[in-house]
């Protein structure tokens, strides 16, 4: 066995445990796909939905079944879920052109407060960055960060006459790794926290009972990020920095 | 003529001056003292915890101990100048009720001060069954709604102050009320007969109600079963959260009574010179006693209702009270696109807070935004933009409020509009065509398209499928992985560490290379022995030890020899059989290069096996 057999052998077994998850035989999910897109052309949006949903409840999700599922809904009436499934498609391809576009259509269909998240993730290039990558990408970002601060710091030591530089250099990747790796973290946090408001008109109130004062009202489609969980109650965030409790059925989760 | 108020301001401006020109040379400190050391069961006693060097310094957490009750009393602060030199300090004081015979150790106490922890020494309290001395004969407790005790020792006897001549109410106009509801609550403290100052806001239980803050007390005169009384008000709101009964309080209050000395020749004020003012004078003429006081009113059994389910509006969303709406609509004529301010304005008596968006049924022709809300005094006011969308709409749609109403007890619906407004298209600007330029002089003009707007087509291939809720980052082998690198460098570090001090340190270098040229020269040694050349042979064995000794030991190459050899090895690091076997080989060695005929008489294999045998066992202990 020769060394450039053992390495590849080594790579083709880190990639099977780095990356799991991937289908090794998607055909079955392919038929149905195509089963969902043919009642689609023809109009059937329920029998759509119920072809696309049944892929996601084997286990299994892809951003383009999203996108088609969030068509599905729209067509049928409902814009509150086609609002989730665009949301759960771009959690998979954040920068798709294609599904922000719908996305802002629909959102634009349903109207309502348009709300600005408050604070420092509120700030538009961070909100950009923010968006734009998975929670994936973002770790892939920071270790790749972190190898090049360790690749400098051994460069440093090997030709000390860099020395300097490189550790100038070096705490510039290390501020950077540390700010990506905060907002990485922070997106990790978020995860099956965020939910799309699916009732008509549901009230968030200051407690999680039903005489409660209702503190203010979430649109169908409204994004809001779950805090808190008690009988039957969320306590939600939307991204004005308003808080207060919802039904945990008036929401689901993206 | 300068105001008390000015005189203290113009005062403590001197002080601060002064203090910015002088500094303060004081240490800082902390001191716990008692006001008595003994007292007996049921009479209170002060502790006061005095930190020397500031001012700010919060006050200390004294845990409970069983047998006192510990009441926080306040601080007290104290600037003095003496010799131009300035010290100041701060004095928290705890009023403790023993209710158990026995020593009670306090302390040590603690304050942290510009990051620095400082530490009291601990105070013993000796509680006793019988009456201590110091305190006045009748200072216990006299009625149960009520304590008292003596702040200064006097020695004459203990004041009245029976339930007759100072006493607490808690007040609520009615003891049933709906959720949200507003109840404005009255705690009054009557006094009759005695001065009362250090007089702290009550406080009360109020679990099911939330509450504001204290409205400015008010003074005033009172009959109260037949006699005057001077009543000190203090009033705040009060709303239910929760439907259920609730007890409300008790109430307590602690104040300081003022009771003139039986020589003393000023006369007792009503409640010194203000309600909460300290005596900054008063202890200067003396003829008054202070004694501290607690008293508590009787508790109040309150009923929160919750709101009737009958005649239930959709749109109620909780405002109690009685209410007004007026709505204003700017401007009343538009274009398409330009936005229409509906000002609704909610006013009238009860909870505020409840008060919610009015409820408008706003159509698909309108593009809204959340309404922004203000709130000024009992007004409410909510702004709400509105933008056409289209010419075909005539009117902004009818505007609902809906409250409880606790005078009627039903609910009402407020309703205005719908409000007339007029619409009209959107000129066309000027804009309506763009210009393309072209290469020379030639232009083409094309007119401003109209473009459709929809969602885009599904998409026909499936993608890239994974599992859900699986992601890269949480697998373990992703983060260990993280480890390589850094071992990589460590190991990096350590050699280049190592490297360079074979280049630096020439014995160590030596110290190093001595097995490996060892090695060599046993597996030459053993060639030659092989093809039986023996000169070579003991020359190979001769000159490998030589030289592994040479770089072991650090001796130069010409001075190796058995005698100094044995003498760098006696000690524990080598045992004398590897003394004996080096000898053996040099022995072995001359014998064979010198004499033709001792070649014969030595055992080849034994004096290879025993050059190995000295090798290894220099290789394994440390020199």
């Amino acid at each position: 066995m020769t060394v450039k057999n053992i390495l590849a052998s080594g790579i083709f077994i880190l990639t099977i445990f780095a990356f799991p998850g991937v289908p090794a035989y998607a055909d079955g999910y392919e038929q149905t796909f195509l089963r969902g897109n043919e009642a689609y052309m023809k109009g059937d949006y329920g029998n759509a939905v119920k072809n696309y949903e049944s892929i996601i409840d084997r286990g299994t999700e892809s951003a383009n079944i999203y996108f088609n599922l969030g068509n599905a809904y729209f067509r049928s009436g409902e814009p509150e879920k086609a609002i989730l499934n665009y949301e759960r498609a771009l959690r998979i391809h954040p920068g798709d052109a294609e599904i922000l576009a719908n996305y802002k259509f629909v959102k634009s269909s349903i109207g309502g407060p348009v709300l600005r998240r408050r604070g420092i993730w509120g700030w538009k290039p961070l909100k950009r960055y923010y968006d734009s990558f998975t929670v994936d990408d973002l770790f892939f970002i920071s270790s790749g960060l972190y190898l090049t601060a360790i690749f400098m710091v051994a460069f440093g030591i090997f030709f000390r006459k860099f020395m300097f530089r490189m550790t100038v250099v070096t705490l510039l990747i290390s501020g950077l790794l540390l700010c990506n790796t905060v907002i990485a973290a922070h997106k990790a946090m978020e995860i099956g926290k965020k939910a799309v408001v699916i009732a008509q008109d549901a009230k968030s109130r200051y407690g999680p009972f039903d005489s409660a004062t209702v503190f203010f009202n979430l649109v169908r489609g409204a994004e809001v990020v779950i805090l808190q969980e008690k009988d039957g109650w969320f306590k939600v965030k939307r991204p004005d920095g308003k808080e207060g409790w919802v039904k945990s059925g008036s929401l689901e989760i993206i | 003529m300068i105001s008390d108020h000015m005189k203290k301001t113009i005062l403590l401006t001197a002080i601060l001056v002064f203090l910015c020109r002088t500094g303060f040379s004081q240490a800082n400190r902390l001191e716990a003292d008692l006001e008595r050391d003994r007292v007996s069961i049921g009479n209170p006693v002060y502790l006061n915890i005095t930190f020397y060097g500031s001012q700010n310094i919060k006050r200390m957490e004294v845990p409970e101990v069983d047998g006192l009750r510990i009441n926080y009393v306040g601080p007290s602060t104290h600037v003095s100048i003496v010799n131009g030199k300035v010290s100041q300090s701060i004095t928290h004081a705890y009023l403790m009720i023993p209710s158990k015979e026995g020593e009670f150790k306090l302390g040590p106490f603690s304050a942290e001060y510009e990051g620095k922890t400082y530490y009291s020494a601990p105070v013993t309290l000796s509680v006793t069954s019988g009456p201590s001395a110091g305190m006045p004969a009748g200072a216990g407790p006299v009625s149960p709604s009520y304590r008292q005790s003596s702040y200064q020792g006097s020695p004459s006897p203990a004041p009245d102050f029976s339930r007759d001549r100072i006493f607490l109410i808690m007040e609520v106009p009615k003891n049933t009320i709906y959720v949200n509801e507003i109840v404005p609550l009255t705690i009054k403290l009557y006094v009759t007969n005695m001065g009362l100052k250090d007089i702290v806001f009550p406080s009360f239980a109020h679990e099911g109600f939330s509450t504001d803050q204290w409205k400015e007390p008010e003074k005033k005169q009172e009959s109260y079963n037949g006699r005057m009384y001077n009543v000190l008000v203090f009033r705040k709101n009060l709303s239910g959260i929760k439907e259920g009964t609730y007890v409300l309080g008790p109430a307590s209050i602690s104040c300081k009574a003022m009771v003139q000395k039986q020589s003393g020749r000023r006369r007792t004020t009503m409640f010194g010179r203000s309600v909460f003012d300290d005596d900054f004078f008063s202890d200067m003429f003396g003829g008054y006693e202070i004694y501290p006081l607690e008293l508590e009113s009787e508790p109040l059994k309150m009923d929160i209702l919750p709101f009737p389910e009958e005649n239930k509006p959709r749109n109620f969303e909780g405002a109690v009270g009685d209410y007004n709406m007026d709505v204003v609509v700017t401007p009343e004529k538009v274009k398409v696109g330009d936005p229409i301010t509906l000002k609704t304005v909610i006013s009238g008596l009860g909870n505020m807070d409840t008060v919610t968006a009015p409820k408008i049924a706003v159509t698909e022709d309108f593009k809204t935004y959340e309404p922004q809300v203000s709130r000024k005094d009992n007004k409410k006011i909510y702004e709400q933009i509105f933008i056409p969308k289209t010419d075909e709409i005539t009117e902004i749609p009818e505007v609902t409020f809906s409250y409880f109403s606790t005078k009627d007890v039903r609910y009402k619906t407020v309703k205005r509009g719908p409000f007339p407004v007029k619409v009209q298209e959107q000129p066309e600007t000027q804009e309506t065509v763009k210009v393309v330029s072209m290469g020379g002089d030639e232009q083409i003009f094309y007119p401003a398209e109209k473009l459709g707007q929809d969602i885009i087509y599904i998409r026909e291939d499936i993608g890239t499928l994974k599992k859900k809720g699986i992601y890269i980052y949480r697998s373990p082998l992703f983060r260990y992985l993280h480890l390589v690198p850094l071992v990589l460098l460590a190991v990096l570090y350590f050699f280049l560490k190592k490297k360079e001090k074979i280049r630096t340190d020439e014995r160590y270098a030596r110290f190093l290379k001595a097995p490996r040229h060892a090695s060599s020269g046993i597996k030459k040694a053993r060639m030659y022995l092989k093809k039986n050349n023996k000169e070579l042979f003991y020359d190979t064995i001769y000159t490998t030890l030589r030289e592994y000794l040479s770089h072991k030991l650090d001796i130069p190459k010409g001075s190796v020899s058995p005698d100094m050899v044995g003498e760098k090895l006696r000690g524990p690091v080598c045992g004398d059989d590897v003394r004996e076997m080096i000898k053996d080989i040099f022995k072995g060695c001359e014998m064979a290069r010198y004499t033709s005929s001792g070649v014969q008489d030595i055992d080849d294999k034994d004096i290879l096996d025993k050059l190995r045998k000295v090798i290894d066992c220099l290789e394994k202990v440390k020199i």
